[in-house]
């Protein structure tokens, strides 16, 4: 569960990774979740088009903040994140229509 | 008559706290300047008589639209129930947020009206959140609610739930409702109820 609350699974979205995502995780030594786990409320906001990028981005800053990063850098680096999130969801909007 | 009632416990309970927290902080002394809104998309959970009041005067002062009514429903819903520190790191504009002022600064709520900087206000960014950022204002939000429940019960008009504390814009769609007269005070636990269901909205 990814805000860590109790919640009937039932009403929950759950992700897998794909063996591609899988391996790109291991790759990179990073600790490989068997599932994602979204509460109905956190899901809301991670699909929402607005807020979803929004919490990505500063999500990221802040873990750069707390690893150190100067923060000028972590809003530059993390900005860059949130255009390329947008920039991707236009791209699969336009794919859909 | 008892939403009347309910009402000026509120705003006397509201005028009266603001006051004596303004004087203890020392308005001159804060940092906060017009134009700056970092704190708008903090989480703000106010009670359900804050609700009617905010609602009431949104509509005395005609910015009771529609286009803001869809607004505060799709800020309701990406809200209500949403873990504090989620709806923090999401950035959620407070829907009465115009080019980064307040629409309705004179009926904000008193969690509004409380909170302040003291320090350099580029730190308010939910990225740097830090109590210490903040004057600690956590006693005068209790008690807010310690008087305004006190005032509710001694003018015989206390009605369970209505202290309840759910987000700004889910106070102010039920606000519009009681006010309307769309939902009775009895109806609103169940109204509450139903927009709690998880998953199945």
């Amino acid at each position: 569960m990814v805000c860590q609350r109790r919640f009937p699974r039932e009403h929950c979205t759950i992700f897998e990774l794909s063996p591609a995502e899988e391996a790109l995780l291991i790759k990179r030594k990073a600790r490989v979740p068997e599932e994602f786990v979204y509460c109905h409320y956190c899901w809301n906001i991670i699909k929402d088009p607005e807020a979803g990028p929004r919490l990505m981005r500063d999500t990221a800053e802040r873990q750069m903040l707390q690893l150190g990063v100067a923060p000028q850098r972590a809003r530059e680096i993390s900005t860059r994140y949130f255009d390329r999130l947008i920039q991707l969801q236009r791209q699969r909007n336009q794919r859909m229509h | 008559m008892v939403v009347e009632r309910g009402l000026a416990s509120t705003r006397l309970a509201k005028a009266t706290l603001s006051e004596t927290f303004a004087l203890k902080v020392g308005l001159d002394s804060t940092t906060c300047r017009k134009g700056c809104s970092h704190c708008c998309s903090y989480p703000v959970a106010i009670s359900l008589w804050e609700g009617l009041t905010l609602y009431e005067g949104l509509k005395a002062d005609g910015l009771w639209t529609t286009d803001l009514r869809l607004e505060l429903e799709r800020h309701s819903r990406l809200t209500f129930g949403t873990a504090p520190e989620i709806w923090l790191m999401a950035a959620i504009p407070c829907p009465l947020l115009v080019s980064n002022l307040c629409t309705a600064h004179e009926h904000r709520p008193f969690r509004c009206r409380v909170t302040a900087s003291s320090r350099d206000p580029a730190l308010c960014r939910a990225v740097h959140f830090h109590a210490l950022t903040f004057e600690d204002n956590q006693r005068e939000d209790t008690e807010f609610r310690e008087v305004e429940e006190r005032a509710a019960r001694a003018s015989r008009q206390y009605v369970r739930g209505m202290s309840e504390r759910v987000p700004l814009s889910t106070a102010v769609l039920i606000g519009h409702r009681v006010v309307e007269e769309l939902i009775t005070l009895e109806e609103i636990p169940l109204t509450l109820l139903r927009l709690l269901g998880g998953g199945t909205r």
